[in-house]
């Protein structure tokens, strides 16, 4: 009853310096899991780290670009030589900007592409290897209520998390004769620095409609990622979990 | 997370699914309340094997078709440990119909199996209702099936039923927020007496085999595994979900996909 939910795991946690990521790697490590974190922002990541190994968990941090295949390479490299192995991936790491079709540039779009979808591609490739190897791992991937539902000025956005969910579901049906499930988690707004540029009229907009009125914090979404990746579902792949307050039930 | 002290009525819970989920809730300290139509015994059984885990239990019949039977299953339940935290309509049935077979079917079928499936989940849900909100706090789970989504399982009645039960998921879940959550799971395959007792063991045997075969994950569901998605959800870790259809299928719900050699 009272064993540890991610004993014997070491997950690779995308994002993991700031945000939702943070909070994943924090709930995994409690739970007994050896978390790498990897992220571009080294001082808040290598903090991270220290604060769990303070906490009596284990940890390290990465330098990690998700945008870029050899940096991947390299984090999985120093995962699987400091902890022996690796269970458990989250692709959590991701950019938000709102513009309109109007004002949206190829650069722009093709910017959001990169880090959103092409970084989740290449977090799956160079782990999946590993994760085949270790006969029960999983994959989380995070996508967003706007992978599902129409929001104003959020174009590239909303095209990239869209991505996510198929691209989680087709991995999802190729790893699962392999010991590996993948799924995905659509957050409605949560209380982190990425909503900072969004405009209050838009998450007004939101929260009015959600039937619990109110936004997620990293550790509501950080718990629905432990029940996904820990053995508990083990029956579960390819699902497509909301933790949104009820926003898509709208 | 834990629910100790949480009052818990599960429907059907004498049995298979029910049962599992009223250990896994005795499990992590809740009070639970069994509710049974038929299964008397079974009922006892279950209600012994929470006991064995440290838990209280009662057990009470009601068929939740009768809408008086849902109230006073409700009132035993608030009237024994004084409050009601969480649901779990879990009672169900079928009949089991060739899909190609139209005559299969009478209206009064459908009608049983929607007296059972949606209304007696509606029932209880309007019988707990107001406990909840004097709580401040409720969780419902709807035991739903992957067959409500995409139009299979053992007969037209059936998924049609599931599919009404997902819908009144969401129906609830914005009309019941914010202090009461409401989620549906949504089993694929169960080996349960569900499958064993219209089609004997080689039968349910061979359901086993075929979702070995055949999901994604290679791999055939158990009561217990569909038990820890719904505990999941009622759990207070979950306090920002509501009106989700939780899919635990072993990947069933993506297809089949040609075998491929990979290392
Ligand atoms: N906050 C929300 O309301 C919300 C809603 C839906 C979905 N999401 C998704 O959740 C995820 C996490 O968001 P958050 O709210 O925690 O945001 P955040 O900005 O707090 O954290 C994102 C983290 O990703 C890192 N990152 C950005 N680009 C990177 C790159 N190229 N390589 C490595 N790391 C990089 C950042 O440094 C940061 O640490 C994102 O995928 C986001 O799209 C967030």
């Amino acid at each position: 009853m009272n064993r540890l939910l991610m004993a014997g795991k070491t997950a690779l946690v995308s994002g993991g310096s700031n945000g939702i990521a943070r909070a994943q790697a924090e709930l995994f490590a409690s739970e007994g899991a050896k978390v790498v974190i990897g992220d571009i922002d080294d001082v808040a990541g290598e903090q991270v780290a220290a604060d769990i190994r303070k906490a009596g968990g284990s940890a390290l941090y990465v330098h990690l670009d998700v945008s870029s295949e050899r940096s991947w390479v390299s984090a999985v490299a120093t995962a699987m030589d400091a902890f022996g192995g690796l269970t458990t991936l989250l692709n959590t790491a991701g950019i938000y900007r709102m513009a309109s079709i109007d004002d949206e540039s190829p650069e722009g779009f093709l910017r959001m592409a990169t880090v959103n979808q092409l970084g989740v591609l290449l977090g799956m490739k160079s782990a999946l290897p590993a994760l085949r190897a270790s006969g029960n791992g999983a994959i989380l991937n995070m996508a967003s209520a706007a992978a599902v539902r129409v929001y104003p000025e959020q174009i590239a956005y909303s095209a990239s998390k869209a991505a996510v969910k198929l691209m989680s579901q087709t991995a999802a049906n190729e790893n699962g004769r392999f010991g590996v499930r993948v799924n995905s988690i659509y957050p409605g707004p949560v209380k982190t620095g990425m909503l900072k540029d969004a405009t209050r009229e838009v998450l007004d907009a939101a929260l009015s409609t959600m039937p619990l009125g109110r936004m997620a914090t990293p550790e509501d979404i950080a718990y629905g990622s432990l029940y996904l990746c820990s053995d508990l579902a083990i029956n579960v792949t390819g699902a497509e979990l909301a933790i949104d307050g009820g926003l898509l039930t709208r | 997370m834990t629910m100790k002290d949480k009052v818990a009525i599960v429907t059907g819970g004498g049995t298979g699914l029910g049962a599992a989920v009223c250990i896994g809730l005795a499990e992590r300290g809740a009070r639970v309340v069994i509710n049974y139509s038929r299964s008397a015994d079974e009922a006892e059984a279950t209600a012994q094997l929470c006991r064995e885990r440290g838990a209280e239990a009662i057990t009470v019949a009601a068929d939740v078709g009768d809408d008086a039977a849902c109230r006073n299953l409700v009132q035993t339940a608030v009237e024994k440990w004084g409050r009601l935290d969480v649901l779990i309509n879990n009672a169900g049935r079928t009949k089991f119909a060739a899909p190609n077979d139209l005559d299969a079917l009478s209206a009064d079928d459908f009608l049983d199996i929607y007296r059972i499936n949606v209304v007696g989940a509606y029932q209880m849900i309007r019988a707990s209702a107001p406990h909840f909100r004097s709580n401040g706090f409720g969780a419902v789970v709807n035991v739903s099936s992957l067959g409500g989504l995409i139009g299979i399982g053992t007969s037209m009645a059936y998924a049609c039923s599931k599919g009404a039960l997902n819908t009144m998921t969401l129906f609830f879940a914005r009309s019941l927020g914010p202090e009461i959550r409401v989620n549906a799971v949504c089993p694929g395959f169960m080996a349960t007496r569900w499958f064993s007792d219209p089609l004997g063991e080689a039968g349910l045997q061979e359901l086993i085999e075929d979702q070995e075969r055949l999901t994604p994950l290679r791999r055939a569901g158990t009561p217990e595994d569909i038990a820890k998605a719904i505990i999941f959800l009622a759990d207070e870790g979950s306090e920002h979900i509501t009106g989700i259809t939780l899919i635990s299928d072993a990947g069933m719900h993506l297809g089949t996909l040609p075998d491929v050699k990979r290392n």
